[in-house]
């Protein structure tokens, strides 16, 4: 099983492209629902465009997937040729409440299990570990979808805090995610943008690009 | 090849039993319990330390206690030559690299490592292999130890930091008090570690194990 779980893929797209063969690199699917939680401006997905961008320009050719309204049986058949599965940033707690409609968890982990690669950016880093709870902020909580626990995907046995030091998301840490996971129950790492963990198997390291 | 068991508490029930199965050992590892990190601490409860040596005696680690102050790094190669393993006590790391500095203790650990034998930290013990500490300095630390810290830097044989205790009553208001504040910057991998995890190092990858759960 191998995935690699980032915060921002644009910062560390290049090194990862580097550990993945052309084949992986050339069929990639994009998932998009993670951002599809509300209508968002062309001037808010900067973020998006800048993965997208850094995709091209490290040899990775995408095809856009949202599992809204898909059935787990149109999930095998359209995702079936994929060597890579890429799942973009946005609402955790909306990727999962539209993965429980159609088991989606349970079709990745067998596709990861048979060798697809699992790759990243914030949400989709955080639903690949146990529990999304700690991710919680005003309009992305628990509350706001409609979902029978906090559980995460489980491919990975921690919790990703994504973007930990970047400026404009201290509030959200001092506010929200540190009081909430300050409890006994998972490990937890703190994910700067220019770190990615790499995953193979059962085994981690954190791989921080600015150090390489 | 190195073999690393970072861990928050080795005396919380399971940690120590973990460790011991992930080894496999039949017969007593002969381990130097490094003392140096409580000589500065304030020991006037000390149940924690108590718990953690029975911890490591119930699991087979035939300890003998140990404090590289005061010794040269001849004498530590000397004293520790024939161990199986080493553990490093709780306490305080800044007080534990001090020390360290005056008779190039973390090198010796650096080979002891090297070599292929593991290798037990608790809380100090843990973040004393992290390439820096700055982020666990606190002002008692400075207060206790004799010589002003200027020294943050770890021994350096991992490349993260394990944040030991996270989530326990006892540290809520060091986490919430002002360290996670020190945290929050991009310098450093954080791992934030509870008392029923340890992180089992193997070479350059590693793993979180929480002794609560079967796998």
């Amino acid at each position: 099983m191998k995935l690699y779980l980032t915060s921002k893929f644009h910062y560390v797209a290049e090194a990862i492209a580097n550990k993945l063969n052309d084949a992986q690199k050339e069929k990639v699917v994009f998932i998009t629902t993670s951002f599809k939680y509300r209508k968002f401006q062309d001037s808010e997905l900067a973020w998006h465009y800048h993965n997208l961008d850094a995709m091209k320009k490290y040899g990775f050719k995408y095809e856009f997937y949202n599992i809204i309204g898909k059935l787990n049986s149109d999930i095998e058949r359209d995702l079936a040729e994929y060597q890579t599965m890429y799942v973009e940033g946005g609402s955790a707690f909306f990727l999962m409440q539209e993965s429980y409609k159609n088991n989606f968890r349970e079709y990745v982990k067998k596709r990861l299990d048979s060798g697809m690669v699992y790759l990243s950016e914030s949400a989709g880093s955080v639903c690949a570990g146990v529990d999304i709870a700690a991710n919680s902020r005003p309009g992305k909580s628990l509350e706001d979808y409609d979902l029978p626990s906090s559980a995460g995907f489980g491919f990975v046995n921690f919790n990703i805090l994504p973007h930990w030091g970047q400026p404009d998301k201290k509030d959200d840490y001092s506010a929200y995610k540190i009081p909430q996971s300050y409890k006994e129950h998972f490990p937890y790492i703190l994910l700067t943008n220019n770190q990615y963990v790499e995953v193979e198997d059962d085994w981690y390291k954190i791989v921080d690009v600015t150090q390489e | 090849m190195k073999h690393l068991f970072l861990t928050s508490s080795i005396g919380t029930p399971g940690v120590g039993e973990s460790i011991r199965a992930k080894l496999g050992h039949d017969r007593p590892l002969k381990t130097a319990f490094i003392t140096t990190p409580i000589e500065v601490d304030d020991m006037s409860d000390d149940t924690w330390y108590q718990e953690d040596r029975k911890a490591l005696i119930d699991n087979g680690f035939s300890i003998f206690d140990y404090t590289i102050t005061g010794k040269s790094e001849s004498d530590i190669h000397h004293d520790l030559n024939d161990i199986d393993s080493i553990y490093v006590s709780g306490g305080n790391e800044f007080y534990l690299k001090q020390q360290s500095n005056k008779n190039n203790f973390g090198q010796f650990v650096k080979k002891f490592v090297d070599s292929g034998k593991p290798y037990i930290g608790t809380s100090a013990g843990s973040i004393i292999m992290a390439p820096n500490m700055s982020p666990c300095l606190l002002i008692t630390d400075s207060e206790r130890c004799p010589e002003p810290i200027t020294d943050h830097s770890g021994f350096g044989i991992v490349d993260f930091l394990v944040m030991p205790h996270w989530g326990s009553k006892e540290f809520r208001s060091v986490y919430l008090g002002g360290r996670t504040e020190k945290m929050y910057q991009e310098k450093w991998k954080l791992i934030l570690l509870n008392n029923n995890e340890y992180v089992e190092v193997f070479d350059d990858k590693y793993h979180i194990i929480d002794v609560r759960n079967k796998k």
